[in-house]
């Protein structure tokens, strides 16, 4: 069969009026987890995995992607709403989406990522449709050497995301880096900083530091507020939609995010966090007003959630064609597969076209489906605004415990996530950026061990973390991030020196 | 002011984080480096972090203006604040015990009478309609397994 | 109306009397057996929904339902964290109920070697052994290393000139073979490069990337690349040869390698069962493993069936432990500082 023949085959696959309907259902379910606070793509998933057992395998796995890209559309608007990124990838979003929601365009940040979101997910399915399996080999080349290398990129990118004090954010960084060494270390088999404690062998999750980090702090801060009676009731200014403004600034930001989202996530290992800090770091670093990033920038909002939704895109290229997961909500659906005795990898393209090619024709739905539902949803989301604060602010910190009890339901985890709550809270007092924390705990642990495998790998020659032109060019990247405005800087009060004297 | 105090919490947290990397138990397995080599990286890290808070700290021209809000602090907030995340230690320490539907009953109901200033039937309305279709949708819908708790469901 | 009510009390007087009597039946029987479910059956699992032990719970339960060994409500519980002990420790705070059973592997034994774990493979009650999962050995088609015999002969020359990919870290049955084939060869074993990944599928991608030489897991994670070309198996650590793919592969066996190893998983329970409760399981998971629809699912997970009752399971548990116990400490001495 040509592949054209396979695309239209999938097509006709996923145009079957129960697949259609089940899509349709995913997407919903999965906007609905997205939605909820402390509910990420990942733990949503997880729990309506369950849901999907005693289905047809090629139904079940539809209505599953729709949740996987359901719960990443969603994801954006907790963050954007009320400051709570359900998993890593809506960190970056947060920052300045937040921002424009108290500026009052709470609808155009949403817009933008509803946009964006289309976008993203629409080209990665074309690329996925005509390049998975020479895309999937290209990523077999990133081995332990070359995932430290980009992490230490993405470090670096963290690095610049201090904020106005320059210790401040470092100090966020490297208590997030420290949180990340809890549990069992992979490489030595020996926990670490457990105190004895079995639950905290596993490490901390995500949304444990997330909840108490981002919702916790955020709702005790807005507590005093509203008690104060300064009510935070953040009013929408203008019209919902974006202005043709905040549009021209949009769509190169878009089209950037899509790119880098969709290639880093090709790459097996990661996750979409790091792309969506690359195109983050990316605007800031390319715009003329950087100072201003954190501020509600659209341009924040736009590239990471276009990186984020690509990345959807990018990590189903690893997972069907090597059987690959790129991060925690792909390993679930990869279980998925197995559960229903498909075995993704070098053979499922031939073995079980319908399967394949029908998920990736729903894919291109799907992504319809849900920009087509979302817009709506706009003005109803910002309508959540509009709840008086003393019944909203207990809602939220309801919900996201639910989230945080239901990853492994765990009494314990709920403490944990008051503690951070605390910390958080003085965090924000103390004007200590939260974001440095939570990405550097996302993937500082990944770091170390990558680093360290590496080491097994050349018996402790350190040559190995240089010996492939990629690991070179993230390597180089780094150093440029981090010394580039330094050397600016230098150049700058040089020629001031040299200027001065001349006057 | 805050610098330095960051500064010494810092160190505090360095010297805590040096005794958990103590108790790191070792053995001839694994790898080159260890599971400590990175530990200690991280804790001088963080003890030049403390440094570079302290300089920033020392720039600071006056500790006044901090000062000021710390009075404004405890004078206005901070009993609000002992209070709230009381609250919500509460809640969580009672999530298990008393289950999902009773503890979370309680904590809304408390909470929204006291935060919310309007008719007093809307808290206990939204508190009601929450509880019951959260319930619904976690439990039946999405299987997740709340606690039950003192309930028999 | 009144006239009917005699009649309809009558009749049901009657059929009250007929349940109360069908319902007395079972009780007999059961109490003759010694004892049954009484109310919903707990199954246990340590990991989250969707990984291999997860599966496994799952059609533990589904099976057990079919053969009506559950008379009740039933559900399967996911308690992550601790490398299953969380739930160990769930598990065992339920002792003396029957209605909790828990599904795990020799992790159960390794944890507690390796000091990670407080609780002993003598803190529940073994119920039943279900299948062995092998451990393969799979090199890169381009590998330089073509057969067992050149691992061996490489690994004896240079201990450092070979690494591994093993899934999911020390102490592992993936780690514990490696450990086994590196000693037989006269290797110091504390030179092995041994390099941890999360799951399987990342210690595969490196060994197809060639950034690890031999990648050892199930066959159930490598089949999918050898059928296609781009892995080579080598050699096996199970007793005999397995079917499919693995026919032709050597067994470390009979290369004259000591190097048998399963990643075998079972079915365990609180402590302080009667001895009718674990009857009962015992005559249940007997007739589970002999159902049609459970060697099925073996069958098609490559998973070899090695079905033992609780005596046999605990017998076997001990001689494990020992094992397990030697190998560890033979490379685990404490480091000098």
């Amino acid at each position: 069969m040509l592949p054209i023949d396979h695309i239209l085959n999938g097509f006709s696959v996923a145009f079957q009026f129960h697949n259609l309907g089940f899509a349709l259902l995913g997407c919903v379910l999965g906007t609905l987890v997205g939605v909820l606070p402390g509910l990420g793509p990942a733990a949503g998933m997880a729990l309506l995995l369950p849901l999907t057992f005693g289905m047809e395998p090629t139904t079940a796995l539809i209505m599953l992607a729709g949740m996987y890209y359901g719960a990443m559309y969603g994801g954006s608007t907790t963050s954007i709403l009320i400051n709570t990124p359900g998993e890593a990838s809506s960190v970056m979003t947060a920052i300045d989406g937040y921002q424009m929601a108290r500026n009052g365009r709470a609808g155009a940040a949403l817009a933008v990522s509803a946009i964006a979101s289309v976008i993203a997910g629409t080209f990665s399915v074309i690329a996925l449709t005509l390049m998975a399996v020479p895309l999937a080999r290209f990523g077999l080349k990133f081995g332990p050497a070359e995932h430290f290398a980009i992490l230490i990129f993405s470090m670096a990118a963290v690095s610049s995301l201090t904020g106005k004090s320059v210790a401040r954010g470092l100090f966020s960084m490297v208590i997030g880096l420290m949180i990340s060494t809890i549990g069992i270390d992979l490489q030595s088999g020996m926990p670490r900083f457990t105190g004895g404690n079995l639950e905290l062998q596993d490490g901390i999750s995500f949304l444990v530091a997330a909840v108490g980090f981002f919702a916790i702090a955020e709702v005790l801060v807005n507590v005093e507020e509203h008690l104060r009676g300064n009510s935070t009731v953040l009013a929408i200014k203008g019209r919902l939609w974006l202005t043709a403004e905040e549009w021209r600034r949009s769509y190169m930001p878009i089209i950037r995010g899509t790119l880098i989202g969709f290639f880093k996530g090709v790459i097996p290992g990661g996750g979409a966090t790091i792309s969506t800090m690359l195109s983050y770091s990316l605007e800031r670093s390319i715009h003329k007003e950087k100072e201003k990033f954190g501020t509600g920038m659209i341009e924040g909002v736009a590239g990471p959630e276009a990186a984020n939704n690509a990345a959807v895109g990018g990590h189903m290229v690893p997972l069907l064609a090597l059987g690959i997961p790129t991060g925690t909500t792909t390993a679930i659906l990869l279980g998925a597969f197995i559960i229903f005795g498909i075995q993704p990898g070098p053979l499922l393209f031939t073995r079980n076209p319908d399967v394949v090619w029908g998920l990736i024709g729903s894919m291109y739905i799907g992504n319809l489906m849900l920009f087509v539902l979302n817009l709506p949803l706009i003005a109803l989301f910002v309508r959540v605004l509009h709840t008086p604060t003393g019944i909203l602010l207990p809602l939220i910190l309801v919900i996201a415990s639910i989230g945080v009890y239901s990853i492994d339901n765990s009494a314990q985890d709920l403490l944990l996530t008051w503690c951070f709550g605390i910390a958080g809270y003085a965090f924000k007092k103390c004007d200590i950026p939260i974001a440095p924390l939570i990405l550097a705990m996302v993937l500082g642990g990944k770091m170390e061990q990558s680093f360290r495998q590496s080491m097994t790998i050349s018996g402790g020659d350190p040559a190995i973390l240089w010996s492939s032109w990629i690991a070179v060019l993230f390597l180089a990247l780094a150093a440029l991030m981090v010394l580039g405005p330094l050397v600016l800087r230098l150049l700058r009060r040089r020629r001031v020196a040299q200027a001065t004297p001349a006057q | 002011m805050v610098n330095v105090i960051l500064a010494l919490v810092a160190l505090g947290i360095a010297a805590l984080y040096g005794l958990g990397i103590a108790a790191i138990p070792q053995m001839m397995f694994g790898d080159v480096l260890g599971p400590t080599a990175y530990p200690r990286l991280l804790m001088i890290l963080l003890i030049g972090v403390a440094g570079l808070l302290l300089v920033e700290g020392m720039r600071e021209k006056s500790w006044a203006p901090a000062r000021a809000n710390l009075r404004a602090f405890l004078r206005e907030d901070a009993l609000t604040f002992v209070l709230a995340a009381g609250a919500v230690l509460a809640f969580f320490l009672l999530f298990r015990p008393l289950g999902y539907l009773l503890s979370t009953l309680l904590f809304l109901l408390v909470s929204m009478l006291v935060l919310y200033r309007g008719p007093r039937w809307i808290p206990v309305a939204v508190t009601l309609g929450f509880c019951g279709a959260s319930y619904l949708i976690f439990v039946h819908a999405f299987g997740t397994q709340l606690p039950r708790g003192l309930l028999p469901f | 109306m009144t006239k009917f009510t005699t009649p309809t009390r009558r009749a049901f007087l009657g059929t009250t009397a007929l349940a109360l009597a069908a319902a007395a039946l079972p009780g007999i029987a059961a109490a003759q057996d010694g004892w049954k479910p009484e109310h919903a059956v707990e199954i246990v699992v340590g990991v989250a929904p969707g990984g291999a032990n997860d599966r496994t719970a799952r059609d533990v339960e589904a099976n057990l339902k079919a053969i009506g060994a559950i008379p009740n409500d039933s559900i399967t519980v996911n308690k992550p964290g601790g490398g299953h002990s969380v739930a160990l420790a769930y598990t065992i705070s339920h002792a003396g109920d029957a209605h909790y059973l828990q599904v795990i592997g020799g992790v159960m034994l390794s944890n507690n070697i390796l000091g990670r774990s407080p609780q002993k493979y003598t803190d529940v009650t073994p119920i039943a052994m279900l299948f062995n999962e092998q451990m393969a050995f799979a090199v890169a088609k381009d590998s330089k290393i073509t057969d067992a015999k050149m691992l061996l002969e490489m690994l004896a020359a240079d201990p450092g000139s070979v690494s591994f990919s093993i899934s999911t870290g020390i102490g592992t049955t993936n780690h514990i073979s490696a450990l086994l084939v590196a000693k037989a060869a006269g290797a110091d074993v504390t030179k092995l490069k041994a390099v941890a990944f999360d799951s399987s599928a990342e210690g595969v991608t490196a060994t197809l990337g060639g950034h690890v030489d031999v990648a050892i897991t199930t066959p159930f994670a490598l089949d999918p690349f050898v059928e296609s070309g781009e892995l080579r198996y080598i050699a096996v650590a199970s007793e005999t040869r397995g079917t499919g793919l693995l026919a032709e592969v050597p067994t470390w066996k009979e290369l004259g390698v000591d190097a048998v190893v399963y990643a075998w998983r079972s079915v365990v329970a609180p402590p302080g069962l009667t001895e009718a409760q674990i009857a009962y399981w015992d005559k249940s998971f007997g007739e589970l493993q002999a159902s049609q629809a459970w060697q099925d699912m073996l069958a098609k997970e490559n998973l070899m069936p090695a079905p033992m009752d609780s005596k046999t399971f605990a017998a076997f548990l001990e001689t494990e432990n020992a094992r397990y116990t030697e190998l560890l400490s033979n490379v685990t001495e404490p480091a000098k500082n």
